[in-house]
């Protein structure tokens, strides 16, 4: 049962991100178009006798290049994301997991008028976790205090050293505000809890949802 | 007369490029980074076509054609977006949306709607101005 509702919400957490990450690649490649379209139509002009700009050519070339960046960018959190379902388990960086996290959620939040922040405790050490799942529920947590009512627009995934465990989740900010925490977990949330293996809560006064791990050396 | 459009899309680097090379071609371009601005921007001036992004923060496209519709139901906009479903196509078209194209749209081809919906806001234009003459000369029992 919990492997079967895992399978299908991950395939439609997969098919999600991967649609928001085309999408943000044709729009990088939307604005390479333009921009090179741009320099082909001052050169054309150039070639009925107008002062070709050069400093602006090279204006043109930068904002080609930072674009070029920007998708690469996104190809390699592609990547990282396509690999997180290599292995059932493998040790995660908490800092370097929230981050792909938050690269491949942002423009979701976004497109909802959230902004999306990361804060990681200093030195925290990796933890042995189900890679995907864990994605996936981080992304569940989004999608709830999304649909939150009122609170504040920020969101912060967060990573802390709690009781000798690690504490993972997300934060809706100012704190005390709108985290939806009607039917907490609900029955995607509980499987992905336990195909992680660890502890799922939530703090509504504090605007939290949470998920406790071991360390790995634990 | 060139062409008054406002280009709505919140990725900036977008819209400036687009701009600009609308701006080579005579058009009289604005732009907007969120529907809201865009809503805003219809309010104070006319423009003969919107290129409107679907996907925004805070309000979409489809909230903005539903919203500016009622209001100014002789304005031509033509989607313009990175990837259109099939279903947010027939939305539009039903919001009375122009056309819907995909990014990167050949600019040619704008230009030549854009062309159109100036046709198309000039005709419904006069279509109301003969109403509301028509309106007051009924009022006024001539």
């Amino acid at each position: 049962m919990t492997r079967n509702v895992v399978e299908s919400v991950g395939l439609v957490f997969f098919g999600k991100m991967s649609a928001s990450i085309s999408h943000e690649l044709k729009n990088v490649l939307a604005i390479i178009n333009e921009n090179a379209g741009l320099t082909e139509d001052l050169i054309a002009l150039a070639g009925k006798g107008r002062t070709l700009d050069v400093s602006r050519i090279k204006s043109l070339a930068a904002k080609v290049k930072d674009q070029v960046k920007r998708g690469d960018d996104i190809v390699k959190t592609m990547n990282k994301f396509a690999h997180s379902v290599d292995r059932e388990k493998a040790s995660i960086i908490p800092i370097e997991f929230l981050d792909l996290v938050a690269a491949l959620s942002r423009r979701l939040a976004s497109t909802k008028g959230f902004e999306l922040d990361v804060f990681c405790d200093k030195g925290l050490p990796e933890v042995i976790t189900s890679p995907f799942p864990l994605e996936n529920l981080l992304w569940l947590f989004i999608e709830r205090a999304i649909s939150g009512a009122g609170g504040g627009r920020k969101l912060v995934l967060f990573a802390e050293e709690s009781g000798g465990k690690v504490r993972l989740g997300l934060r809706r900010s100012p704190s005390q505000l709108g985290i939806a925490d009607q039917g907490f977990p609900d029955e995607r949330e509980q499987c992905l809890a336990e195909a992680v293996g660890g502890e799922i809560g939530i703090d509504s006064e504090k605007g939290e949802i949470f998920f406790l791990l071991s360390k790995a050396s634990g | 007369m060139s062409e008054k459009v406002l280009l709505v899309d919140d990725e900036k680097e977008f819209t400036e490029a687009l701009a600009d090379r609308m701006r080579l071609r005579d058009m009289s371009v604005s732009t907007a980074g969120s529907a809201t601005e865009a809503l805003h921007k219809v309010e104070d001036e006319t423009f003969d076509a919107i290129i409107l992004d679907l996907r925004m923060p805070e309000m979409d496209g489809i909230e903005f054609l539903k919203a500016v519709r009622k209001r100014h139901p002789e304005l031509q906009v033509i989607m313009l977006t990175g990837y259109g479903k099939i279903k947010d196509s027939v939305e539009a078209m039903r919001l009375g949306a122009l056309d819907f194209l995909e990014k990167p749209a050949d600019l040619d081809m704008l230009t030549e709607k854009i062309h159109d919906a100036k046709s198309r806001r000039m005709v419904l234009a006069e279509k109301t101005t003969i109403e509301k003459v028509k309106n007051i000369l009924t009022e006024k029992g001539w």
